[in-house]
């Protein structure tokens, strides 16, 4: 049991140990560039509809 | 009869194993309806691409390879050609009516880029973490693409798992739905006020969205203008007959060829790797983290909206690109928690905006990641 619990133990820490910092801070700005970039073109393309629903109505 | 034995020789382990997850992917498509039209041709391909052959790579599988390499390798062909058939299925009366939906739409591509942290972190290269993510686009076509351009080692788990999931979504999620949301959420009630969106609108519409996102995100171009270029041919009233052909021949044609293509990668030393599992568990982290964006979103507005115009944070669900699986999941169980809370034109809403959303996604990573990669 105690064999199994440290093998365990051992994969955890190996694989915290074996993370790529660069790589996941990398990974960040593209997270927070993407979720930014979608929400920018997502309100222009609200806009323009608004203003089309709007002349499309006169 | 040794020249009638002699095949049996090659027969490899890995190989029956494949035949084994064909034939589950048939099974699902026949027996329990889930994506028939992708599942069993991918299913019958993946059985094709792993029989023993004398040599490999000849034969069928040189056809299938053959079919891959016009289809897939060469621009993304089949998976572009689908969107003009899926553009011309999709009304986006519903979201034209009220434009405000297509935050839901935004908010629920945040699985997207959480499972690419996720994927970066279990050590996947960005090219592969960023194909991976991809498959909470919820939409096939633009997994194969991203998947494509980006050339990643993984591509045919990641398209079985992106359509298993979106088969899977009245399955996911409800659950999800449920345990992010009260009952009282879930009972509120939204008036739908049909205005009258203008044929000029609804032909302007694609034009002008094309034209934006080719200025933000101009790797998506190839797909929105696509899409866009089916829905145009839907909305301009003098094209019906194209309309028809490009909503059930070209559709029909396309995912005919798309399920067995994609079965060239589907090839056992490529697909048994511990690395399918993980990319299976990152495809339902990516759909759950959708289905959260979207429902939280919607409770955030809540906060600031007066009573009576509260938002049924359920269509936030519907943000998924799957289309129209989510927008029905969320209608029926809006119906069940109420049988008179009718949440079907607001699901539907906002559910054609996950659609252009994740089209969007999906050319923002590209444009993203390819940067990084000096690609």
């Amino acid at each position: 049991m105690n064999e199994i619990a440290i093998k365990i133990g051992t994969a955890v820490a190996q694989f915290f140990v074996g993370i790529d910092t660069a790589a996941l801070l990398n990974a960040l700005g593209i997270v927070g560039a993407g979720m930014l970039g979608i929400f920018t073109v997502t309100l222009v393309i609200i806009g323009v509809v608004t203003l089309l629903n709007k002349l499309g109505s006169k | 009869m040794e020249v009638l034995l002699q095949n049996f020789a090659n027969i490899t382990w890995q190989a029956v194993v494949m035949w084994g997850i064909g034939g589950i992917l048939i099974y699902l498509a026949i027996v329990k309806e889930m994506e028939p039209t992708l599942l069993l041709p991918m299913g019958f391909g993946a059985i094709l691409m792993n029989l023993p052959v004398p040599e490999a790579g000849t034969g069928v599988q040189a056809v299938i390879n053959a079919l891959f390499a016009i289809g897939i390798d060469y621009h993304e062909l089949f998976p572009l050609l689908l969107f003009v058939g899926i553009g011309a299925m999709i009304d986006f009366g519903p979201l034209l009516n009220n434009p405000k939906l297509m935050i839901f739409g935004a908010a629920a591509q945040f699985g997207i880029f959480f499972t690419l942290f996720m994927a970066t972190l279990f050590g996947f290269e960005l090219k592969d973490a960023a194909s991976i993510a991809i498959i909470g686009a919820a939409d096939g076509p633009t997994a194969i693409y991203v998947a494509g351009q980006l050339m990643s080692n993984y591509m045919a788990p990641i398209m079985v798992a992106a359509y298993s999931y979106m088969a899977l979504v009245p399955l996911v999620q409800p659950p999800i739905i449920k345990l992010c949301t009260t009952k009282k959420e879930r009972r509120i009630k939204m008036a739908y006020e049909g205005k009258n969106v203008s044929k000029r609108t609804k032909i302007l519409f694609p034009i002008v969205v094309t034209m934006i996102v080719a200025l933000v995100a101009p790797d998506a171009v190839a797909l929105i203008g696509f899409l866009m270029f089916g829905n145009l041919i839907r909305e301009c009233g003098v094209l019906n007959s194209l309309s028809d052909t490009a909503q059930n021949v070209l559709a029909n044609l396309i995912t005919l060829f798309l399920g067995i293509t994609i079965a060239a990668r589907m090839r056992a030393a490529e697909f048994l790797q511990w690395q399918t599992i993980l990319i299976m568990g990152l495809g339902l982290i990516a759909f759950v983290v959708d289905t959260f964006g979207g429902i939280m979103i919607a409770k955030l507005m809540n906060i600031f909206l007066p009573e009576g115009k509260k938002i049924n944070p359920m269509i936030g669900a519907a943000g998924i690109s799957a289309f129209p699986m989510s927008a029905r999941v969320v209608h029926k169980m809006g119906l069940e928690e109420d049988n008179s809370n009718f949440l079907l034109m607001h699901s539907i809403g906002v559910n054609v905006s996950g659609q252009i959303a994740s089209v969007i996604a999906g050319g923002l990573i590209l444009a993203l990641v390819k940067s990084q990669l000096g690609l």
